[in-house]
């Protein structure tokens, strides 16, 4: 009696932890209880309020705020490096490719500076306290302002490429479906098309009928491809994908022919040579404009994503069996492919088309971070941004006078590797 | 919870139905068996039920309410179906696959879990035995335990009738009996259970109501031994068989049918 008393101290003794009624209630209910590496890190993960923390689900919430957290990391660096660096080299205007360098503090500084500006501009709440005589004094100031400006745009686009490219992986079901499939980018071709023929070289600076003529055929067309593919679909289900895709590459093709006559055949060299510029978006545009509108499009087809972001996990089910489920398949798909198709538009518009991007970005998302749909946007606002950040300043390192490489040629030679190794994984993988 | 189909007609055509007057009901802690040769309208019959196909004519009701003026919102409030082929587009993780059962569900607006799903999905999970496959993505599990998922998923909808599209369908014949097995637990355990099946021999194992639809447009309805009879699987496939009885060491008695070699009848070819 007396021995086995002692083995029970003795054993309880030897217990590291010790759990208290309170906390075993905790653990019933699913509350977090600190444990492990990833504990701080959960917490992180937590008040960023990705998923309630849960046991079931607490491996998830770990590795997926230890991620979130590395990409950051990854992606600040890559932000300080781009504007440190290519400050000067990004100055199109002045043709001036000087590679100065700034260190992380001036950086700041400077970011400082411009932040505190723009925001005492747009508010109007206290007078702008630096004038350009003490903004001279800040090193890199207009340099690197200019470069925050393109960053910025980058990274909004970066993050509307990769989840217009994992909401049509999702909706097609099919891993390598790309989100110009509707056909939206002839649209915004069109449009630059018009704006070069109708006002030549005076089209580079009509920054509000730019925007208004390519958001506005790319609508059109998106348009035009749901409404043929209800008419044409059968009865019974509205909107066919096959008849939609079907529509969208006849339009595409179509609408190529007729662009592609008009610059070669209707149009001047000089005309041919600023469509070329505008197409290819050689210069990323900064104006307040380009601002405005994309904060729109991403508003507009970020917000339902956002609220979405469970409930899209319905679209890798069959119609019926979603329907089974009690969801509303077809609308969650219209959704999908409406968000997808803004978002596209407007990368398109503001970097140029990086199909790459939205191919492979929804891919390694998967990947690394799960095919659960909040997960997987999480993945893709992770991943999306620091790879088009990557091509960005690899476009911007290679200095021509006048124009440069168009960044969805660069990015589709960086990133052609990256899609060989993960296609050849994933493969491996469905078989 | 019961559900009664009386006098009703399945098909796509009015002028030519399939089936023209199934009569059958089913009931909380029963098993209802639906059997018949292929292309009898079994899985058309299923489609009208859950109101993806129309109803030509008679009345499905669930609790006296007519269940064909239902949205699929609130079918898949009282029912869950287990469909005969799923497929995988992507390899979502048992856990999340299960998970999906509750998106509909969830109070959040959102389809958030919340913790009461967390937990519904848990016990789910735990009560069709693949707590241990949670984290493994469900390309990677065999199909017995695809099986499993699917019951977990119909599960953590929280329904009254469960209705499955041949749950044994391309299962080896261990993981058939274990599918078997739970859908006896699932009855047992309340829920009203309606299982479209080729084997005649699950509706003895499950103890059964058999709905066994004929060749010649008419259909039977009774509990297992006194439709299962030689005379009666002659007219629905062709060909005969004995039944079997016998005793197994837990005294459970167990009827089986044994088909007989060399005797199809004309009909059969």
């Amino acid at each position: 009696m007396a021995s086995s008393n002692k083995a029970q101290r003795a054993s309880s003794h030897n217990c590291t932890v010790q759990y208290t009624a309170r906390d075993v209630a905790r653990l019933r209910n699913g509350a977090a209880i600190p444990s492990g590496v990833g504990s701080g890190l959960g917490l992180f993960g937590k008040s960023l309020s990705l998923a309630q923390t849960n046991q079931l689900y607490r491996s998830e919430h770990d590795a997926l705020a230890m991620r979130v957290f590395a990409s950051v990391l990854i992606l600040l660096l890559l932000v300080f490096v781009s504007l440190g660096f290519m400050g000067a080299a990004g100055d199109t205007y002045t043709y001036s490719y000087r590679y100065q360098v700034y260190n992380p503090i001036e950086v700041a500084g400077a970011l400082y500076e411009y932040a505190y500006n723009s925001l005492a501009q747009l508010t109007h709440l206290w007078s702008v306290h630096t004038n350009d005589w003490i903004l001279e004094n800040v090193p890199g100031y207009w340099a690197i302002q200019q470069r925050a400006g393109v960053v910025g745009i980058t990274l909004l686009c970066a993050v509307l490429l990769s989840i217009s490219g994992m909401l049509y992986q999702n909706t097609f079901k099919n891993p390598i479906a790309g989100p110009g499939m509707l056909g939206v980018g002839s649209g915004v071709s069109l449009g630059l098309m018009l704006m070069v023929y109708l006002f030549g070289a005076n089209a580079a600076n009509m920054l509000g009928m730019r925007y208004a003529l390519c958001y506005g055929f790319g609508a059109a067309i998106l348009l035009f491809v749901l409404l043929a593919g209800r008419k044409l679909s059968g009865r019974g289900k509205p909107f066919d994908l096959v008849t939609m895709l079907l529509v969208g590459s006849i339009v595409s093709q179509l609408l190529g022919f007729v662009v592609s006559y008009v610059t070669l055949f209707l149009m001047s060299d000089e005309d041919y040579l600023s469509f070329y510029t505008l197409s290819q978006m050689l210069v990323v545009d900064t104006s307040a404009v380009s601002w405005l509108a994309l904060g729109i499009a991403c508003v507009v087809s970020l917000v339902p994503v956002f609220f979405l972001r469970y409930k899209f996990n319905a679209l890798a089910l069959a119609p019926e069996e979603a329907r089974m489920l009690g969801l509303n398949y077809g609308g969650l798909r219209a959704v999908a492919l409406l968000c997808g198709s803004v978002m596209i538009l407007a990368a398109q518009v503001h970097v140029g088309m990086v199909s790459l991007v939205s191919l492979i970005v929804p891919f390694l998302a998967r990947s690394l971070f799960g095919c659960e749909s909040s997960r997987q946007l999480i993945g893709n606002l992770c991943i999306g941004p620091i790879l088009l950040l990557v091509c960005r300043d690899i476009t911007d390192l290679i200095p021509f006078i006048g124009d440069g490489l168009a960044i969805g040629s660069v990015a589709s030679v960086v990133m052609l590797p990256l899609f060989v190794i993960v296609m050849a994984r994933q493969m491996r993988g469905w078989e | 919870m019961k559900l009664i189909a009386r006098d009703v007609a399945v098909g796509y055509n009015a002028d030519k139905p399939i089936q023209r007057f199934v009569n059958f009901s089913v009931q909380s802690g029963e098993v209802c068996c639906i059997l018949g040769p292929n292309g009898c309208g079994k899985t058309t019959l299923v489609k009208s039920i859950l109101g993806i196909n129309p109803l030509l004519s008679g009345s499905i009701t669930l609790d006296g309410s007519d269940i064909t003026q239902w949205s699929a919102a609130r079918i898949s409030q009282d029912v869950a179906y287990v469909a005969q082929r799923h497929s995988q587009p992507f390899p979502f993780e048992v856990k999340d696959v299960v998970m999906l059962g509750r998106l509909a569900k969830t109070k959040s607006a959102s389809g958030r879990p919340t913790r009461r799903d967390y937990n519904i999905v848990e016990n789910a999970l735990k009560e069709m035995g693949i707590w241990h496959l949670r984290d493994v993505p469900y390309v990677d599990i065999s199909g017995g335990e695809l099986q499993m998922v699917m019951f977990a998923r119909a599960l953590a909808q929280e329904p009254n009738l469960l209705i499955m599209d041949e749950p044994t369908a391309a299962l080896d014949y261990g993981n058939a009996v274990r599918v078997i097995e739970k859908v006896r637990e699932m009855a047992k355990a309340g829920y009203a259970v309606m299982m479209i099946t080729h084997n005649p021999d699950h509706a003895f194992m499950t103890g059964a109501n058999v709905a066994l639809f004929m060749r010649n447009r008419n259909m039977v309805f009774g509990s297992a031994y006194e439709v299962i009879t030689r005379a009666n699987i002659q007219d629905a496939y062709g060909v005969n068989v004995k039944l079997v009885e016998f005793v197994h060491d837990n005294d459970e008695v167990m009827r089986m049918c044994a088909p007989e070699f060399g005797g199809h009848s004309e009909k059969g070819n």
